[in-house]
């Protein structure tokens, strides 16, 4: 009797072990890493009435995001403004949201810049227009609302905005900025490096790659040019036009059919037969590992992205004592813009709280809450100066400096409508002379052309579907040409390079954006 | 023949109501999580948008075979079939009769601590997951790793091998980390497999003047044939999957970079990447689809040619 019921009891825990994997959407758990299957959090507790904060979940689809958590001293002057308090998960992988869309399991609110036209749904997350109607909370304070809740309606099927992307600035706003770079790829050096072996900081392309045969020399332990995750050799595409050689302002050209594409493959072959550059980092797809090499003295030159935060990031985690590292001054063309704004912070269908979420939203899209959020309380963190530029106070600099403390004590990753030219502020006002000056070299010639980002098509649409097939072929056949060893393997690489690009419907993607980008000017008035 | 009353077949189900019970628990398993979801199979032939959410794989439109279409006529369809089927292939060739060697070695092995140290051994490396041995595999086998070190330190090489970025590598060395991973784990298999021969045909065969090779030839190797043709069935059907390791995805997924995808991009990975990544999720299921179909041919075909040339079949 006592083996039959141990055998009952087993078989009962198996069938639960077997299903206990079943998902619960009242889980307080984040999905995890790769598991598509499970679902995000949704917790959303309304206490408004009470004089509580209401407190939504989030969902931020950026594995890369630094932060997890909704403190520090900009969530909370957020928090006062609003009433409103966030229960952050971050993304593991890029892969998630899209599942999360599938199965209907999103939590109140999502920020993303990706999946953004599947997002822009009545299904899945509540339009502008709707969301006013419910709450009655008005989005029109918000900066450049105009143009951008026009930008978001070109991202929905039914015309409906249902976000305002942050980091967007009109053209207007950009002839204003005082001082500072919009945000593009650069290239930081070890200028201590450079000094100790006496070699001459380059000026131009030429220079550069002399200077990295010098670096070779001096330095044989040392990659001359490193490279990690995303970044690559975006700088020196851009610097040799390609960026610039997509589009003239009348005809749309997809940028790895241009002559100037050809001229940077060429050059970035020659650094690899040089030895200046190496397949391994090349193919590294984990963003760390190259910052970790950078850190440890495994490189001279470093492409990355344009931010002071980055830069201190650099400074502060080098192992030796010596390293100075600095911003390499532009060395060819400045880049193209096609801002139209980046990510958009979405209300879902499952939204526990919409007048909770419609406050914090307004809020954040407002040029108050956009300061705020990029700068801090006004008064104690920083004030307007004559120039319309904030001025920061001795804390908020020093903070800027390190960012650990930066992240734990202020955390300004919570930006969602702040501008572009918040964020440029942010950065760089309050820098010392000299170190503005390298990184306000990249400002000279950018011109931004946001038709060419409203252009773009859907992921999904026949159209989006040629682009994502033309990436594939760029990337795949970018790194033949550029690791080709002899001038025969690399004419032969370039060549199916063409054809594949052919054969994907290069053409016809170039024609769709050409007549998308004169239809936007006009609409938009551009 | 004997028929059996009602009364009689119910009590004997009664007493093995436990163990029903738990077969009961692998179907219920099976149903919800792998019979039942084949329903989903149909979203291939739909314009399916996942902003519909999970009905809509049932109410969007027909579209027929246009995503079947569009990915035998995509520039890398001959790639990721070649990559496939020849990565498959190697799997196959070198990792399928290396774990009955392993078995058919370790049974010859004397017992006692040093055959048990040398099994545990060997089945280990299956319990790592492939992201750790992604990990390892970088620590040795890149351009500073340990073993381009070692190899330069003694001028073997002039400069450091690719292990990790040279395409025509990605076979070897996805080949070569299968069989260290799940040789002794399969070997388990078979060795269990061999502990069921009778002793005395080993007898009889010594006595007979019979050396070591002879009685494996003539007693090992037809005694566990039936085995050896069941997983290799069991391979054949998931030889797309990676066969015994099931770990083409894997593989291609951590070690596969842009320097080597010519090689290591597979139908998986592309089903990942298209299908998750991009959100089309009806094309993804597609050429899912595609892969699967052919997976079951492969089982039928090496089913029936099993069962005509070795006597011995899965069904």
């Amino acid at each position: 009797m006592r083996k039959k019921l141990s055998a009952y009891f087993l078989a009962i825990l198996t069938a639960a072990a077997l299903f206990s994997g079943c998902g619960g959407v009242s889980s307080e758990t984040a999905a995890g890493a790769g598991d598509s299957g499970e679902q995000a959090t949704k917790a959303s507790e309304s206490t408004g009435e009470s004089g509580e904060l209401s407190k939504l979940s989030i969902f931020i689809n950026m594995s890369w995001y630094p932060v997890d958590s909704f403190t520090g001293k900009i969530p909370d002057a957020i928090k006062a403004a609003t009433g409103t308090d966030l229960d952050v998960t971050i993304a593991t992988d890029s892969k998630q949201l899209g599942v999360m869309i599938a199965s209907g399991e999103l939590p109140d609110l999502v920020f993303s810049d990706t999946e953004i036209n599947e997002l822009s749904n009545s299904n899945v997350c509540i339009p502008l227009d709707e969301l006013a109607e419910m709450t009655g909370v008005s989005f029109e304070n918000a900066e450049n609302y105009d143009e951008r809740t026009r930008i978001a309606s070109t991202l929905s099927e039914d015309g409906r905005a249902y976000t305002l992307l942050n980091n967007y600035n009109s053209n207007e706003d950009w002839d204003k900025l005082k001082l500072g770079a919009q945000g593009q790829t650069c290239i930081y050096y070890r200028q201590d490096l450079l000094e100790a072996a006496g070699i001459e900081v380059p000026t131009n392309l030429e220079e550069f790659r002399n200077c990295l045969k010098e670096v070779k020399t001096a330095y044989p332990e040392m990659t001359p040019l490193g490279m990690g995750g995303y970044w690559k050799l975006q700088p020196i595409s851009i610097w040799t036009g390609v960026s610039q050689g997509k589009y003239d302002g009348k005809e749309y050209r997809y940028e790895s059919a241009t002559p100037e594409y050809k001229s940077f493959l060429k050059y970035a072959n020659s650094l690899y037969r040089d030895g200046l550059i190496s397949a391994e980092e090349y193919a590294n797809e984990n963003e760390e590992i190259g910052h970790q090499r950078a850190y440890n003295d495994g490189c001279v030159f470093y492409p990355w992205y344009l931010a002071n935060s980055n830069f201190t990031q650099l400074q502060s985690n080098a192992v030796s004592d010596s390293a100075k590292w600095a911003v390499l001054a532009p060395l060819g063309q400045p880049p193209l813009g096609d801002g139209k704004g980046w990510g958009g912070l979405f209300i879902s269908r499952n939204c526990g709280d919409v007048t909770a979420a419609a406050r914090l939203f307004a809020y954040l899209n407002s040029v108050e809450g956009g300061r705020t959020s990029m700068w801090g309380v006004e008064g104690d963190d920083w004030m307007l100066d004559e120039n319309g530029v904030p001025q920061f106070s001795e804390e908020f600099l020093e903070a800027r400096g390190n960012s650990e403390v930066w992240y734990s004590k202020y955390n300004t990753m919570f930006y969602f409508g702040a501008s572009a030219i918040d964020e440029i502020y942010m950065n760089y006002s309050g820098m010392e002379e000299d170190k503005l000056k390298e990184f306000s070299a990249y400002s000279k010639g950018f011109v931004n052309y946001p038709e060419l980002g409203i252009a773009k098509p859907s992921t999904t649409s026949e159209e989006g579907v040629i682009y994502t097939k033309l990436e594939d072929i760029r990337k795949k056949y970018e790194a033949k040409a550029i690791f080709s060893d002899t001038d025969e393997d690399f004419e032969s690489a370039c060549e199916e390079f063409m054809k594949a690009l052919d054969s994907a419907g290069i053409g016809t993607y170039n024609t769709y954006m050409t007549e998308q980008i004169q239809k936007v000017k006009q609409e938009f008035g551009f | 023949m004997r028929r059996r009353k009602v009364g009689q077949h119910k009590s004997g189900f009664r007493k093995q109501l436990p163990l029903q019970l738990f077969v009961l628990a692998g179907i219920l398993y099976l149903s919800v999580f792998n019979i039942i979801p084949m329903a989903g199979l149909v979203m291939g032939f739909k314009d399916y948008k996942i902003t519909d959410g999970w009905l809509g794989i049932f109410t969007a439109p027909w579209v027929g075979l246009k995503f079947f279409r569009e990915f035998v006529t995509d520039f890398q369809f001959p790639v990721l079939v070649r990559n496939t089927v020849g990565i498959s292939l190697c799997k196959l060739i070198f990792t399928f009769p290396l774990p009955i060697a392993f078995a058919v070695m370790l049974s010859d092995m004397r017992r006692g601590w040093f055959r048990k140290l040398t099994q545990t051994a060997s089945y280990l490396p299956h319990f790592i997951s492939w992201v750790i041995i992604s990990g390892i595999s970088y620590q040795f086998l890149s351009s500073s790793g340990i073993l381009n070190r070692f190899l330069l330190a003694l001028h073997v090489i002039k400069k450091p091998i690719g292990f990790l970025t040279d395409a025509g590598m990605y076979w070897g060395l996805a080949t070569v980390l299968d069989m260290w991973k799940e040789t002794g784990w399969w070997a388990i298999v078979f060795l269990a497999a061999i502990m069921g021969i009778n002793m005395e045909m080993y007898e009889s065969a010594i006595l007979d003047g019979a050396s070591r090779l002879q009685r494996v030839r003539y007693i090992t190797l037809p005694s566990i044939k039936p085995t050896i043709v069941t997983v290799l069935i069991l391979a054949l059907g998931n030889l797309f999957g990676g066969g015994l390791g099931g770990s083409n995805f894997e593989q291609s997924y951590l070690l596969g970079n842009a320097m080597n995808s010519e090689a290591s991009g597979i139908i998986q990975t592309y089903v990942y990447d298209v299908g998750l990544a991009n959100g089309r999720y009806a094309y993804a299921a597609a050429v899912g689809m595609v892969q699967s179909v052919i997976s079951l041919i492969f089982v039928f075909v090496s089913n029936a040619a099993a069962k005509r040339t070795a006597g011995s079949s899965l069904f």
